[in-house]
C-alpha cells in the first residue's frame, strides 16, 4: 500500500514521518522547496514537548517533481494542506490516485465536499485530529507541543461521508494506530463540527491579540469569550442537524449550563483539565501564519461557522466579526498584536448584544 | 494592470520578461524552485533573435502564490502545460481581482477547462504563432524564431464569444512590446489552425528524434507531417470551424495535396521552405524537449485532441490516433526513439 501525504507541514510531516517509522510506504509531498531539500538532505527531525528528539529518513518530493511518482500509483492520499488549498491540490493529485485509491482529509474545517467535487464522493474519507498540536519550526524540523492526555484518548477519528463503517476505514485506522490511538467513527460530520467549534475558540482571537493557546485558556478576559464562541458554534451545528460530540472533552450539556464558568461548574473544571498538560508553547496556526505574512484558514474555521449560520438563519455574530477582522488583518500582517485582549473582548461582546 | 504569468518556462518566461523590460507590472510564478531562485538572484536572461538582455522581474514560487492576496491579479497569463491547467486555474482563482481574468497562452484548447473553474466571462485565449522559445537553464530563455514581419501576428487574442473587447485590446498593446499582437474574432479557428501546426511537429519529429529543421529536411518525415495537417484540417472543417493559414499556407492548398491518385506535395513544400527560413537551428517541438528530459509530454492535448475530436464528430483521423499512441510508447520507453518507429505510416 502506497501512501502519499500532500502538504507535509506540521501535521502532514509529523504523520508522514511516524508512518514511515512503522514501515508504511509513505511519500511526503510539499510545495516548499527548502523544506523538501532539508528533509532529503538530513531527514525529518521530530521533537516533542516531553523531550523526544529523533530523525526520520523520509521519502519526499516537491510538487514540481510529482510526475516521477507515476500516474495512478497512490492508494491513500492524505490531504494536510490548508483548507484554501484543497481544490487545486486535489485536482493536482487526482491523476496520481490509483483507481481504487481514496483521499483522506486531515485538515481543519470541512473540506470533504470540495474534495468529492474533484474525485467523486466514493473516494473521500475524513479524519478529525484532536490533541495533536505541532508546528513546522524550520525546514526539516517539526515540534509536537500537544499530545493526548492519556493513551486511551482517540487522537484520530476516521469516517466515511455516509457514516457507515468500511474495510478501508479499518485499514486507515490500523495505519494511524502506529502514530496515536485511532478509531473509526460513524459520525464524521458531528466530529468535524465539534472539532471546528474547538478550533474556532482560538483561531479568530489569536491572530489579532497574538496570545498563545495557553494564554487564552488562562485569561479571565478571554475564557468567557471563548465559551460564548463555542455556544454560538453549537447553536449553528445543531441547526444544521449535526450530532455533536464532546468539545474540549466537555459534554454539550455542560457547555450550555447557565452557570457557565462559575467556580465549581462542570465547564469550569472541564476547561481547566483541558488546559493542563497542553504545554505552554502552542499557538493557533492562524497566529503562526499571521506572523509570517501567510494567508490564514480563518474563512474555513470561524468563517465557515458564520456562513453556515447565515444559511440556516441563525445568529453567529462573534464568529462573523472575528472572520472579518482577521481577513482585514491578513492584508497587512503585523509583527505585533493589533488588539489588546480587553479591546477585542469588548468589541465581541458588543457584537453579540 | 498587474499581469501575472503562471508557468514562467519558455513561453511564459519570455513573454513576461519582455513585457517587464517594457515597463509592465509583471509577476512570474513557477513551480520549479531553481528557476525562480535564479531569476531572483541574477535576473531573467533573455537571448536569441531579439538580442540579449537581463531583466529584473518579480518571481514567486508556487508555494507563495498566496502573497498575491495583497496584490491581486488583473490578467493571469496561463502558460503551463495543458495537463496542469485544471489545478493551476483552481490555485489562481482566489487571487483574481474582481474584474481579473485568465488568458490561456497554451497549446491545445484549454479554455473550457479554465471556464469550469472561473466561468466563461473570465476566460480568453491567446494563440501564439512562430514564437519559438526554449528554456535553456534556470533563469535563461532563448528565442530561436525570427520576429514576425509586418502584418503577421504572433499573438492572436480572442474572446470565447468572438467579440472585440477593450480588455483584450489593452493586453494586445502590452504584448506588442514583444512582437506583433492583434485581437481576433476567430479564436476557435485560430486555435485549431495552430493545433494543426503543432500536431504536424509534436509527434513526428520527437518520435524520430529530429529537430524541426531535420524533420522538414527529410522527405518521408516532411510528407507524413503534411498528411497529418490534412487530417487535422478535415476534422476542423467537420467541427464547423473557419480555419486560418497554417504555416502561412491556406487550408485549401493543404487539402489539395491529397485526393489525386498520386499526392502532389509541391505547393505546400514550397510554402514550407519559406516558413522554415525563420526557424533557427535550435528549433524543436516541446514534445522533443520533454522526451529528452524525461518529462510528461503534452501529446494528449495536441495529436490526442485531434483524435478525440475526430471520434466525437465521426470523422476519420487514424494518423493522429497512431501518432499519439507511438509518442506515448516512446515516452515510457516501450519503443526506441528513431525513424523506424514511424515506418508503417510513410507513403
Amino acid at each position: 500500500m502506497r501512501v502519499a501525504i500532500f502538504g507535509s507541514g506540521s501535521i502532514g510531516g509529523y504523520i508522514g514521518a511516524r508512518l514511515t517509522l512503522t514501515g508504511v510506504d509513505t511519500l511526503l509531498v510539499d510545495a516548499w522547496q527548502d523544506h523538501v531539500l532539508a528533509m532529503r538532505k538530513d531527514g525529518l527531525r521530530l521533537t516533542t514537548a516531553e523531550g523526544g528528539d529523533e530523525i526520520v529518513a523520509v521519502d519526499c518530493a516537491h510538487i514540481s517533481d510529482l510526475h516521477r511518482i507515476g500516474l495512478g500509483s497512490i492508494d491513500l492520499a492524505i490531504l494536510c494542506v490548508k483548507s484554501y488549498e484543497t481544490r487545486w491540490m486535489t485536482t493536482l493529485l487526482r491523476d496520481y490516485l490509483a483507481p481504487s485509491g481514496a483521499v483522506l482529509s486531515m485538515q481543519n474545517g470541512m473540506n470533504e465536499e470540495t474534495i468529492a467535487e474533484v474525485v467523486g464522493n466514493s473516494r473521500v474519507l475524513g479524519c478529525t485530529l484532536t490533541r495533536l498540536g505541532s508546528e513546522l519550526e524550520e525546514p526539516g524540523l517539526i515540534h509536537r507541543w500537544m499530545g493526548p492526555p492519556d493513551a486511551n484518548y482517540a487522537v484520530f477519528r476516521v469516517g466515511e461521508l455516509h457514516g457507515m463503517l468500511s474495510r478501508r476505514v479499518e485499514t486507515v485506522v490500523d495505519l494511524l494506530s502506529g502514530v496515536d490511538k485511532a478509531i473509526a467513527t460513524r459520525n464524521l460530520w458531528g466530529e468535524r463540527w465539534s472539532k471546528l467549534s474547538q478550533n474556532a475558540m482560538a483561531s479568530g482571537i489569536s491572530p489579532l491579540t497574538h496570545q498563545s493557546i495557553n494564554e487564552l485558556f488562562t485569561s479571565e478576559v478571554m475564557l468567557p469569550v471563548m465559551v460564548a464562541l463555542v455556544r454560538e458554534a453549537i447553536t449553528v451545528g445543531q441547526a444544521v442537524g449535526y450530532a455533536l460530540e464532546k468539545i474540549c472533552g466537555i459534554a454539550l450539556d455542560a457547555w450550555s449550563d447557565p452557570r457557565g464558568l462559575t467556580n465549581g461548574s462542570e465547564l469550569f473544571y472541564g476547561l481547566a483539565a483541558w488546559q493542563q498538560n497542553m504545554g505552554p508553547g502552542g499557538q493557533a496556526s492562524t497566529l503562526h501564519d499571521m506572523r509570517r505574512g501567510r494567508r490564514t484558514e480563518i474563512e474555513a474555521i470561524n468563517g465557515l461557522i458564520s456562513r453556515k449560520a447565515q444559511e440556516m438563519g441563525v445568529e453567529a455574530p462573534m464568529h462573523t466579526l472575528l472572520c472579518k477582522r482577521v481577513r482585514a488583518q491578513e492584508l497587512r500582517p503585523a509583527a505585533e498584536a493589533s488588539y489588546r485582549e480587553e479591546e477585542l473582548a469588548a468589541e465581541l461582546w458588543a457584537a453579540a448584544q | 494592470m498587474h499581469i501575472v504569468i503562471f508557468g514562467a518556462g519558455s513561453v511564459g518566461g519570455y513573454v513576461g520578461g519582455m513585457m517587464a523590460a517594457a515597463g509592465q507590472n509583471i509577476t512570474l510564478v513557477d513551480a520549479w524552485p531553481e528557476h525562480v531562485a535564479a531569476i531572483r538572484s541574477n535576473g531573467l536572461k533573455l537571448s536569441g533573435t531579439q538580442g540579449e538582455r537581463v531583466v529584473e522581474v518579480n518571481a514567486l514560487n508556487i508555494s507563495d502564490v498566496q502573497n498575491l492576496m495583497r496584490n491581486p491579479i488583473d490578467v493571469a497569463l496561463l502558460c503551463v502545460k495543458s495537463y496542469d491547467t485544471a489545478w493551476m486555474t483552481a490555485l489562481i482563482k482566489d487571487y483574481l481581482a474582481p474584474s481579473g481574468y485568465v488568458v490561456s497562452m497554451q497549446n491545445g484548447m484549454n479554455e473550457e477547462t479554465i471556464a469550469e473553474t472561473v466561468g466563461w466571462g473570465r476566460v480568453a485565449g491567446c494563440v501564439l504563432n512562430t514564437i519559438g522559445v526554449e528554456i535553456t537553464g534556470p533563469g535563461e530563455i532563448l528565442r530561436w524564431f525570427e520576429p514576425a514581419q509586418r502584418g503577421f501576428s504572433v499573438f492572436r487574442l480572442g474572446e470565447a464569444h468572438g467579440g472585440i473587447t477593450p480588455r483584450l485590446q489593452t493586453l494586445a498593446e502590452a504584448l506588442q512590446a514583444i512582437d506583433n499582437a492583434s485581437v481576433t474574432t476567430n479564436l476557435w479557428g485560430e486555435r485549431w489552425s495552430k493545433l494543426a501546426n503543432n500536431a504536424m511537429a509534436s509527434a513526428i519529429g520527437p518520435i524520430a528524434g529530429a529537430s524541426l529543421r531535420e524533420m522538414y529536411a527529410d522527405q518521408q518525415l516532411r510528407r507524413l507531417s503534411i498528411r497529418s495537417v490534412v487530417e487535422t484540417i478535415r476534422v476542423g472543417l467537420g467541427m464547423g470551424l473557419q480555419l486560418e493559414k497554417i504555416c502561412g499556407i491556406p487550408p485549401q492548398v493543404w487539402l489539395d495535396t491529397s485526393g489525386a491518385e498520386v499526392p502532389d506535395y509541391g505547393p505546400v513544400e514550397q510554402g514550407l521552405v519559406e516558413f522554415e527560413k525563420r526557424i533557427g537551428a535550435a528549433g524543436q517541438a516541446s514534445t522533443l524537449h520533454d522526451l529528452r528530459r524525461g518529462r510528461r509530454t503534452e501529446i494528449d492535448s495536441i495529436n490526442g485532441l485531434v483524435a478525440a475530436k475526430a471520434t466525437q464528430i465521426g470523422v476519420h483521423a487514424p494518423l493522429h490516433a497512431l501518432l499519439t499512441a507511438i509518442t506515448k510508447d516512446v515516452e515510457c520507453g516501450r519503443t526506441p526513439q528513431g525513424k523506424a518507429a514511424l515506418a508503417n505510416l510513410f507513403d
